[in-house]
């Protein structure tokens, strides 16, 4: 049984509809791999404690030969951002750390409709407000391949449940890299799709033009088969384009012909990291052997779009945090004792109390730069340069189909190393932060080990909603690179 | 900048702790902002999100949602089904 | 009016667009529904909710927009109004700032015979808060009504006297009500006027500090409230006082406007353009299509009432102050074929009627048809207009057309010239006395005997057929 877990989605939906191990099975594996591991590793904040009945009604089914839907029987991971019906739903926060929400999002409602079972809700950073998964209230989250490290943020928890093997497909949400990032540090696949493809709805906002949900798995074609089923039209989200979802996942295979792989220039300028610069030369060689071509790019705003992101990241978190008040649900501090004075403390210490420092730094910041006075200098500006960026990347991929690039500047950093230092953490962003504020699709795949034996992705970027040959590539490189490794301790 | 002003503002109590290390750090964070003034954004239209869909509209159809009494069972105090909190005025 | 002074006074409306679901989620907007029942996640706040545009609540105020003359923006954008209160569940409300869906505009109306014009500055679309009940210790929050709809109706500061406040706010009812995008009702607050006042030396050019006046629940209000607050300012002025940026309260029982609090305080609303929803895109068709299903707007129907009916202006002011009245009025005078009768009946008779039972004209006892029924029967000479008063005060009461009415009380009027002139012949056979004098010349007692022949017949015999008939006999 202990085979289990090393399957990926695909072989663990094929084999329980064969009937070659049952659903409960399969949850039994993966809730065991969690009680053995994830005390020291701390991805999960709650687990779902109906996932075996759940699974059970999976193997019903197929003992009645009836339709398991194309994630039947696969347990899933969720953030601890998206919104479940009846468990507790955190964001990592104190705020809501009794949160039980009354509905699901539309990401959970999909995935339950294409049969896939949540096992778990993720730690995360709080509120994604992070790159190191140590701002959650629940404490840090620890990278599998070496636990002094962190897994990256502020999909932490999702990153390490996949690379640890306590599930084998989990959603995180991004919003400057909180998927790719984690991705890359802990060794797997994950994917943002292009800003519209995933309903937002019942997602913790953290900054609204930038977050979208996507997979994590070990594979691309597993985070494929994720996409199909959470990618769409949302009537309840304004923002979801009603661009067709593909059957991605049945093309992956499909001949790749005269793939022009763009390198931005500005990206490789000030010299590489050594271990970055290894797992782009792995990356570059497995796109020569497939027949693509290189040809030089230029996103000249590069280096502003990390200011251009905070700024609009802030901006938008200090609006859309304000919703946690203390009066409709979340936390309310303890009034009994010390009246409030006025409103202005009720609402001060309900909030002062409920976020952590580093939301409180954030909601701080944005709050300023949409303030009077300073609104034109901070937030339009930023605005004015991200469609500035987003030129860039649109007479890009005139001359490319795909740019390939690092993920983080240097592999995994130690628990504790940065967190003092807000602006050498966010500047860790540079390379992912762009593709959220163009709206872009982009991914990271594993392709080698550092000298430390810490994993390092590649990033991969396409034109909006060209995800099928943001797909295609990917997975042929996958099939070329075959990175195989897997942490020691799992 | 103002932490205090720009804490009341966003509603947060901030430990003097907290105010002092905030306002260190984000002078050096508004300084990097500054970096953006380097680039001349004379006529350019801000872009607010990335998507460019037109008219996402609802028709004017209402429903009645089912789990309203969930929506209270999550509110720190309620009276009746009405939400609580201190006197506003 | 004001000595040397002059008043600057600027309405903002807000008008509860009457959709059935709110504007960015699908709860109910039913009145008076159970305490939090019209909710969902979105009108909650709750982490993760998003806001979806009600494409009605736009129509609407296209609508509104072509009726005020405004100018209807191809492009118009949601911004977040920041702000923390506990009826206000995303600690943001979602309205329009700097691109509002309508620009400019102006309405026109009558005071005193002279014609007055106000400008429209703006009208943008925003959603409510809930409510707020304050219990001493305690305060307790509705949401139902956060989310509903309004359209914020901003006039110019060009309004030039408080009579003129009030009557640009009935003007802009009434063609919210034409329009059929908003009750007007103000008692449930599905409108609500705030007004801007400031006063400034006749001969001044900059403008005086203004204060704005919140919940006035009526238009005479409105006009009470900006007297005393025009009379206020400049008795604080020419005192030596001074006039602070304030909002004050009109308090209907003690005619008199209060301030809200000590201190205003500084707001800073950190308005930005909402990411969760995309710019709202007007079409020009869709702009026509609306442009077509306009009602015809009171100032058209009060003119075209002059051209086709013949009727005074004064008339077709009054019939055109509500829709249903003058669409009661309409089907009257169309189906009596008598417009002149009909404006004097619906005017005179219903509306005394219905002020006496403070009804509305849809309320009405009578029906427009009945009506127009009664007006056929007194110019089909079957009934006289004495009689028809008897009618009308019948069918006020029982559910039943005049003609059935007249029928069962036996009330047709007497044409048959044999019983006339029977009738005749006996009140001249009985009064030889007056016969006497008119035949000596007296003409004032020809009245004489048709009031007696009249009573004779229980008023009932037709009065041109008693008058030829006694002239001839009296010859």
């Amino acid at each position: 049984m202990s085979d289990i877990i090393n399957l990926t989605a695909k072989e663990i939906h094929s084999g329980i509809l064969s009937k070659k191990f049952k659903a409960t099975e399969v949850m039994q594996s993966f809730l065991d791999q969690i009680s053995a591991k994830d005390k020291e590793l701390n991805s999960f904040i709650s687990l779902n404690d109906k996932a075996m009945e759940q699974a059970q009604k999976v193997d019903d089914k197929v003992s009645s030969g009836k339709n398991i839907g194309a994630l039947g029987g696969v347990p899933v991971a969720i953030k601890d951002m998206l919104c479940t019906k009846d468990l507790k739903t955190t964001a990592g926060s104190k705020m809501l750390e009794n949160f039980i929400p009354p509905y699901s999002a539309t990401v959970v409602n999909k995935l339950e409709a294409s049969g896939a079972i949540i096992i778990g809700k993720c730690n995360q950073d709080e509120f994604a407000m992070g790159s190191s998964n140590e701002t959650s209230y629940f404490g840090a989250c620890k990278n599998p391949w070496d636990t002094e490290y962190v897994p990256g943020g502020s999909s932490g928890g999702s990153a390490v449940a996949v690379a640890a093997r306590m599930a084998p497909i989990s959603i995180g949400t991004d919003t400057g890299g909180s998927i790719r990032q984690p991705a890359s540090f802990c060794g797997v696949v994950g994917i943002k799709p292009t800003y519209g493809r995933v309903s937002r709805y019942g997602i913790v906002a953290f900054a609204s033009s930038l977050d979208q949900a996507g997979p994590f798995s070990r594979t691309i074609e597993d985070s494929t088969l994720v996409l199909e089923s959470i990618c769409g039209h949302d009537e309840f989200d304004s923002t979801t384009s009603s661009k067709e979802v593909l059957p991605w996942s049945t093309k992956l295979n499909d001949k790749v012909e005269k793939i022009k792989v763009g390198l931005p220039k500005e990206y490789f300028e000030g010299g590489l990291d050594e271990d970055v610069k290894k797992s782009i030369d792995i990356a570059k060689d497995a796109l020569k052997e497939m027949g693509c071509e290189f040809v030089e790019v230029s996103i000249p705003h590069t280096k502003y779009s990390v200011p251009i992101y905070y700024i609009i990241a802030t901006s938008e978190a200090s609006s859309n945090l304000a919703r946690y008040d203390g009066v409709r649900f979340g936390y309310r501090a303890n009034f009994d004792d010390k009246p409030a004075a006025d409103l202005i403390d009720f609402y001060c210490r309900n909030r002062g109390e409920g976020f952590g420092t580093e939301v409180k730094r954030r909601i701080s910041l944005g709050t300023f730069t949409l303030s009077s006075g300073y609104y034109d200098a901070y937030y339009k500006k930023a605005c004015q340069v991200r469609s500035l960026l987003k030129q860039d990347f649109e007479k890009s991929f005139k001359d490319c189909d795909i740019i390939l690039s690092p993920v983080t500047t240097t592999p995994a950093f130690k628990i504790g190393d940065r967190i003092s230092d807000p602006i050498t953490m966010y500047k860790n962003d540079i390379f992912t932060t762009s593709t959220n504020l163009a709206g872009l699709p982009g991914l990271s795949l594993p392709v080698t080990l550092s000298k430390d034996k810490l994993p390092i992705g590649v990033q991969l970027t396409a034109s909006a909603f060209n995800e099928s040959k943001l797909l295609q590539v990917a997975h042929q490189m996958e099939q070329l690179i075959s990175f195989k490794e897997k942490p020691a301790n799992v | 900048m103002d932490i205090e002003n720009v804490a009341t503002l966003a509603r947060l109590s901030l430990s003097d702790e907290e105010k002092a290390q905030f306002k260190a750090q984000m002078s050096s964070i508004l300084e990097y902002f500054e970096e953006l003034n380097e680039i001349n954004t004379e006529g350019v239209i801000p872009l607010v999100t990335p998507t460019e869909i037109v008219n996402p509209h609802r028709e004017d159809i209402p429903n009645d949602w089912e789990n309203a009494s969930d929506a209270l069972s999550v509110a720190p105090q309620v009276k009746g089904n009405l939400f609580q909190v201190p006197p506003v005025v | 009016m004001f000595n040397d002074w002059k008043p600057v006074i600027g309405l903002e409306i807000h008008a509860q667009l009457n959709t059935k679901s709110k504007i960015f989620c699908n709860d109910s907007t039913e009145f008076g529904k159970g305490d939090n029942q019209n909710i969902s996640p979105v009108s909650l706040g709750m982490p993760g909710a998003l806001p979806v545009v009600n494409k009605m609540a736009i129509e609407n105020s296209i609508k509104t927009g072509l009726a005020l003359n405004s100018e209807i923006r191809r492009k118009s954008v949601f911004s977040r109004k920041n702000y923390f209160y506990p009826d206000l569940p995303k600690g943001y409300q979602i309205s329009q700032f700097d691109e509002p869906i309508c620009e400019g505009g102006f309405v026109e109306f009558y005071v005193d015979d002279e014609k007055v014009r106000v400008g429209i500055t703006r009208a943008h679309m925003e959603e409510d808060a809930g409510k707020s009940t304050h219990h001493g210790d305690y305060s307790l929050i509705n949401l139902n009504r956060a989310g509903i709809p309004l359209l914020e109706i901003v006039s110019e500061p060009d309004i030039k006297s408080p009579a003129h406040a009030a009557e640009y706010a009935r003007t802009i009812r009434q063609i919210l009500k034409y329009l059929d995008v908003c009750d007007g009702n103000l008692e449930e607050g599905s409108l609500r006027c705030d007004c801007n006042v400031s006063v400034m030396k006749k001969d001044a050019t900059e403008y005086g500090t203004r204060v704005e006046i919140k919940n006035i629940n009526s238009f005479r209000f409105v006009e009470k409230a900006i007297e005393y607050e025009i009379s206020r300012q400049i008795e604080v002025i020419e005192s030596g006082g001074e006039i602070f940026q304030e909002t004050r309260l009109f308090d209907s029982t003690k005619n008199k406007t209060y301030s809200m609090r000590k201190k205003e305080q500084a707001h800073d609303y950190r308005f930005f353009p909402d990411p969760d929803l995309l710019p709202v895109i007007i079409s020009e068709e869709w702009i026509d299509r609306v442009k077509s299903t306009l009602p015809e707007l009171p100032k058209d129907m009060a003119e075209r009432f002059q051209s086709e009916y013949k009727i005074p202006k004064y008339d077709a002011l009054v019939l055109t102050q509500e829709k249903a009245l003058a669409e009661y009025f309409e089907d009257v005078a169309k189906e009596s074929g008598n417009a002149k009768s009909a404006s004097n009946w619906v005017m005179v008779e219903l509306q005394r009627e219905l002020n006496d039972k403070k009804l509305s004209i849809e309320k009405s006892p009578i029906s427009s048809s009945r009506l127009a029924e009664l007006i056929k029967l007194i110019d089909g000479k079957v009934i006289s207009g004495k009689i028809a008063k008897k009618v009308f005060g019948i069918m006020l009461t029982e559910d039943k057309n005049p003609d059935v009415i007249v029928k069962e009380q036996g009330l047709v009027q007497i044409s048959d010239s044999g019983a006339i002139e029977k009738m005749v012949d006996d009140v001249i056979a009985a009064s030889p006395n007056q016969v006497e004098q008119y035949k000596a010349g007296k003409d004032k007692l020809f009245g004489y005997f048709v009031g007696q022949i009249m009573k004779a017949s229980k008023g009932q015999a037709n009065p041109e057929m008693i008058n030829k008939l006694l002239k001839e006999k009296l010859k």
